[in-house]
């Protein structure tokens, strides 16, 4: 049986003893900025902070003015992280570099994804994708990988060359593209001549079309 | 230290040429009986006049009377409604006897006013006028004497609200003059001002005042303040109580307390005074602190009276009774709150995680462990000094520390230094009390976690924030770049040696203490109580020690230990302040409770 004295009892809310509010909401928010700190690292070290827009209002973005861009979203990223009470009743201080470890790990690996699979969903749209089984081998892939892409120019005007994110060890893949006979090795070089030529003069092109271009 | 008020009304004009006037005497009472009020104004109703229609030789007598036969002031305030004139030379006040044709001789004179104020050098003087052309009051700005208008530091503020300019009229209604009566809408409340401070300055009201009278039309009110470099008192803020969710959003005794000094400092010569500003104050706050969740906010903010209280108790007999009044309502609710405690861990074996405490926990338990025994430990010691420790519950306190040490052994630990006079006071208590047991058992605990830390605990005075820094370091064993966090000298871990001391286990400390080779540790003994709950206490000594020179062992603590600190403050509300500002300040220890006493099982 209930009775109303325990129906109150239960609905009234837990008694504290001490909050110590500042001490402890102060201890948290240190812990919420070190996250925000880990994870622009986690981003930057995947996107040059040059490359990366920081949006304060609604929930995705479009590129008004270039047709190849794709509409993109905010994406969530969540950590979950269980603290039994009976571990903070033991003082176990070794809990704090345990989650922050933990979050910022997860954190790195769902940006890594969210990047992985954007530039998934781009070379799908444009075909911009080479098999290595198609192409024969890793040399001949890498080279029809280079013809395909174009180069950037950076603020400075200079082209700059791709990046290369592999998902197996680099050393190996370098040292097979490096046993290359010298055709091969010249191919390369020729290629990324034609591009970084391609890419100045698109460059130019660009900065031509401003009412005062400046080469 | 005086706050007087110089309230002067001329209804009536007995020569040629000014006009008899209906409601200035009336403002002026009407100012003078707000003013005078303890919980409004507070201006000293013997020092202070109210002058209804007075002559120029009345006013000037009076005058020199107030400035400088009362001995110093603190607040000068004068008010005056008339007819007012200006030239020149300045502004004057007509009073009954002023002439029109010859005001600069029959009329009071601001410049006059303001050369008296000058020799007599109140630290604060307010000038109210609600007369015609007042705003010309500026002229006689530049021919305020140097020791006024240099700026110098310690020259007299004056502070002057002139409720028409220059050249306008001031309006009188029904209800009296439209500037005065903004002027009263302020004091009394009717018109908000600001919340966040307990007092108001003429400077903040001058500017609502100013803001109000133009939907009056036609009258423009100035404020003009010389010297101003420390807040002033006019009058009380009626609104600060409204504020009371400010003072708890981010509760802090000290900001507290410094909220209340300053107001206390004007009535240090009268204790009724003393007391009806600290309830006055409080009152609301502690009818909030019943409703909050936090079960010991409101001993805490009774505490903050105990503690504003203290410096007055060795003067006076009133002040030391009312000190006694609320030590035995802090007693009575640590004792409510105890029950409470027992049924609470009774029920919910994890009762003292925080709401909102999350990673912050790991710090705020073992303080709050400490807190909680602490309070309960003080409880016990102020029942002592009202006599009435024989119906302290101690079945309640033995259930609470089994309770304590059963469910949280890894949290009773040391993790900063304000710790020390709660373990003083609870492990002081508990031996006293028989709880021999008990109390081993906690200390055991305390002095283990120094151990495991190499007794690197957090200074008294760590700023929050840095606060994950500390645990950082202390979770990885490394304080090599932080050391500024740390506690050196601690006075937590000298309590943690007398108390070892107090209870007999010097052979379990002795076997240990070479892991704290180099420790400083450190004693402040006061030579003055009435001071405890300052910032700062003044005078005493700081007695320093070394870990391993010097101290080897816990009796070589006890051979250094200075005499002193053993003597009670003979008054026993300066005693039960003492205990209660140390759970309020937390950075001093009251260390004649660890003095050797009696265990209740032994009496």
């Amino acid at each position: 049986m209930t009775t109303e004295s325990d129906k109150a009892k239960k609905s009234a809310p837990r008694r504290e003893y001490f909050e110590l509010e500042a001490e402890s909401q102060a201890i948290n928010s240190s812990i919420v900025e070190m996250l925000q700190a880990l994870q622009r690292q986690a981003i930057s070290q995947k996107l040059p902070e040059d490359n990366t827009l920081h949006y304060t209002h609604g929930k995705k973005w479009s590129n008004r003015t270039n047709p190849h861009a794709i509409d993109g979203g905010f994406q969530e990223h969540s950590v979950e992280w269980r603290t039994p009470f009976k571990d903070l009743v033991e003082g176990d201080l070794t809990l704090i570099p345990r989650f922050i470890q933990h979050t910022s790990e997860e954190f790195q690996r769902q940006v890594s994804t969210m990047i992985y699979s954007s530039i998934d969903k781009v070379t799908a749209m444009t075909g911009n994708i080479v098999s290595v089984k198609e192409a024969g081998s890793f040399p001949a892939a890498f080279l029809e990988m280079l013809g395909k892409i174009e180069f950037g120019v950076d603020k400075q005007g200079n082209a700059s060359m791709p990046e290369i994110h592999t998902g197996t060890d680099p050393k190996k893949m370098i040292a097979e593209l490096e046993a290359q006979p010298p055709e091969y090795q010249a191919k390369v070089e020729r290629i990324k001549s034609e591009k970084m030529a391609a890419a100045l003069a698109a460059e130019a092109a660009r900065k031509s079309k401003f009412k005062v271009g400046k080469q | 230290v005086k706050r007087v008020l110089i309230a002067i009304g001329c209804n009536n004009y007995d020569r040629d040429g000014l006009d008899d006037l209906a409601g200035a005497e009336f403002d002026a009472k009407r100012v003078y009986d707000q003013l005078i009020q303890l919980n409004v104004g507070n201006y000293d109703p013997i020092g202070s006049r109210l002058f209804l229609s007075p002559t120029l030789d009345e006013l000037r007598g009076a005058l020199n009377g107030v400035l400088f036969e009362q001995g110093k002031l603190d607040t000068l305030t004068v008010y005056f409604a008339g007819h007012g004139l200006v030239n020149s030379v300045g502004f004057y006040m007509c009073l009954r006897d002023t002439r029109l044709g010859q005001f600069s001789t029959s009329a009071f004179g601001l410049g006059v006013l303001l050369s008296q104020i000058a020799e007599a050098q109140p630290a604060q003087t307010n000038i109210i006028i609600d007369a015609c052309c007042s705003g010309g009051l500026t002229a006689d700005l530049g021919i305020v004497p140097k020791s006024v208008s240099s700026g110098d530091a310690g020259s007299p503020a004056v502070t002057l609200l002139a409720m028409a300019a220059r050249d306008q009229s001031a309006i009188e209604e029904d209800a009296g003059g439209v500037g005065t009566n903004a002027l009263l809408d302020c004091i009394t409340g009717r018109a908000f001002v600001q919340e966040a401070t307990s007092a108001l300055n003429l400077t903040e009201i001058g500017h609502v005042v100013a803001d109000r009278l133009p939907k009056h039309g036609g009258q423009s009110p100035t404020v003009t303040s010389l010297n101003v470099h420390q807040r002033s008192i006019f009058c009380r803020n009626p609104h600060y109580q409204a504020s009371g969710s400010n003072a708890f959003s981010k509760w802090d005794p000290r900001t507290f307390l410094d909220v209340i000094d300053p107001i206390l400092v004007s009535h240090a010569d009268s204790p009724a005074d003393l007391i009806a500003n600290v309830e006055r104050l409080t009152d609301g706050l502690l009818t909030r602190a019943k409703g909050l969740l936090d079960r010991f906010r409101e001993p805490e903010v009774l505490a903050v009276c105990i503690g504003a209280l203290l410096p007055f108790c060795g003067a006076y007999p009133l002040v030391q009774k009312h000190v006694m009044h609320l030590l035995q309502k802090i007693s009575d609710i640590v004792r409510n709150r105890l029950d409470e405690l027992t049924e609470d861990t009774k029920a919910n074996k994890y009762v003292l995680l925080c709401r909102f405490g999350g990673m912050g926990d790991l710090y705020a338990i073992p303080l709050r462990i400490t807190k909680i025994i602490g309070w309960i430990g003080a409880c016990y010691h102020i029942d002592k000094v009202l006599g009435r420790e024989d119906s302290f519950p101690i079945k309640q306190y033995t259930e609470l520390m089994d309770h304590l040490i059963a469910d949280y052994p890894l949290s009773i630990s040391i993790m900063s230094d304000t710790q020390g006079p709660y373990i003083a006071l609870a492990l002081s208590a508990a031996h006293e009390l028989g709880l021999q047991s008990q109390a081993e058992d906690i200390l055991s605990l305390l002095f283990r976690s120094v151990l495991r830390t190499k007794g690197v605990i957090a200074d008294s005075h760590i700023e929050p924030k840095l606060l994950l820094n500390y645990l950082i370091c202390r979770s990885l064993e490394d304080f090599s770049n932080d050391l500024s966090l740390v506690a050196r000298p601690s006075e937590t871990i000298t309590v943690l040696l007398r108390c070892a001391s107090v209870l007999g286990m010097n052979d379990v400390f002795d076997d240990a203490l070479q892991d704290l080779d180099h420790i400083a540790l450190n004693a402040y003994i006061t030579d003055d109580y009435g001071g405890y709950s300052k910032r700062y206490v003044e005078g005493g000594e700081n007695a320093s020690f070394v870990i391993g020179h010097g101290i080897w062992r816990v009796s070589d603590l006890d051979a250094a230990w200075p005499e002193e600190a053993a003597q009670r403050p003979a008054n026993l509300s300066i005693q039960g302040g003492a205990i209660i500002s140390s759970l309020i300040f937390p950075d001093r220890v009251p260390w004649f409770v660890l003095a050797p006493s009696v265990r209740k099982s032994e009496a």
